[in-house]
């Protein structure tokens, strides 16, 4: 399987985002089938040192917004942990917000 | 309590749990939590890749020194106490029988691993947010419902909204440090 990416460099954290443009995995909701183009990006932390580092999902616009509004008011409000022990960065995969 | 998945399995043992005296009193405040501070909630949380423990979250569990040297097994099916085993980081989360409720979720073809002790409270709370959360979101989650693109933008604005809100709470939070 083939798949481009660029390396997006972020202080001493080096993850991997698909190009624009670029269909390697589609979008990753698992609830239902979705073939929309990924646009928008969720970047978890990892939470062990020696671990492979943050982990980036990819999601067509419309399964950004609920995926994202899953994560903060199902999961972090209720979590004894911060905001950024989930979310290290969200936003557009050209240009994703870093926390 | 063994975890089946097409990428590994994992047995968990779950043992009735014996505690000396000074260890109960203190596991009981973290239960019911104390002076204001919320109970604490055991939680185990791995992820996996190709068969291998990648990544590893463990919150309020007994460490393997407080396993090995504070605890007992209980002889007793009925004791109030149970601990759940994590021979992966070797910590136990342990469970009250009749104060907590055990969620086991696996994600990812059960790649990760959920395991979370909550009191009985706290998750007749959180089906309350879920369902709060399906009315609002309903239409997003449908795969049949159609949304505009005006909609999209608009939810795309509340959900980032809602990081930012998070973040100013926790802020105002914590008073001591700000690495900003
Ligand atoms: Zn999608
Ligand atoms: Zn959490």
């Amino acid at each position: 399987m083939m798949s481009t990416k660029i390396t997006l460099d972020h202080g001493d954290i080096d993850i991997d985002l698909p190009a624009e443009g670029q269909r390697p995995r589609g979008c990753d909701w698992n609830e239902s089938v979705c073939t929309d183009t990924p646009t928008h990006t969720i970047v978890v932390p990892d939470h062990d040192e020696d671990a492979s580092g943050p982990h980036a999902s990819t999601y067509c616009a419309r399964h950004y917004a609920v995926s994202l509004a899953e994560l903060l008011t199902l999961h972090v409000q209720q979590c004894s942990g911060g905001v950024r022990e989930h979310l290290s960065a969200y936003g557009e995969i050209s240009a994703p917000r870093w926390l | 309590m063994r975890i089946d998945s097409t990428d590994r399995s994992v047995d968990f043992p779950i043992k009735p749990w014996l505690a000396n005296d000074q260890s109960t009193e203190s596991i009981r405040s973290w239960v019911d939590g104390e002076d204001g501070l919320a109970p604490l909630q055991p939680t185990l949380v791995l992820h996996s890749e190709g068969g291998i423990l990648r990544d590893a979250r463990v919150d309020h569990a007994l460490d393997t020194e407080q396993l090995e040297h504070f605890t007992r097994a209980a002889e007793d099916e009925d004791s109030p106490w149970w601990v759940i085993e994590d021979p992966n980081t070797r910590t136990g989360l342990l469970v009250s029988r009749e104060h907590h409720l055990v969620t086991v979720e696996t994600d990812d073809d059960g790649a990760t691993v959920h395991i979370h002790v909550e009191p009985r409270r706290a998750k007749a709370e959180r089906d309350k947010q879920r369902d709060r959360f399906a009315r609002r979101w309903g239409p997003w989650l449908d795969p049949d419902a159609a949304l505009g693109p005006d909609q999209i933008r608009r939810g795309i604005a509340r959900a980032e909204e809602m990081v930012l809100e998070l973040l100013a709470e926790e802020t105002t939070d914590d008073s001591e440090d700000s690495d900003a």
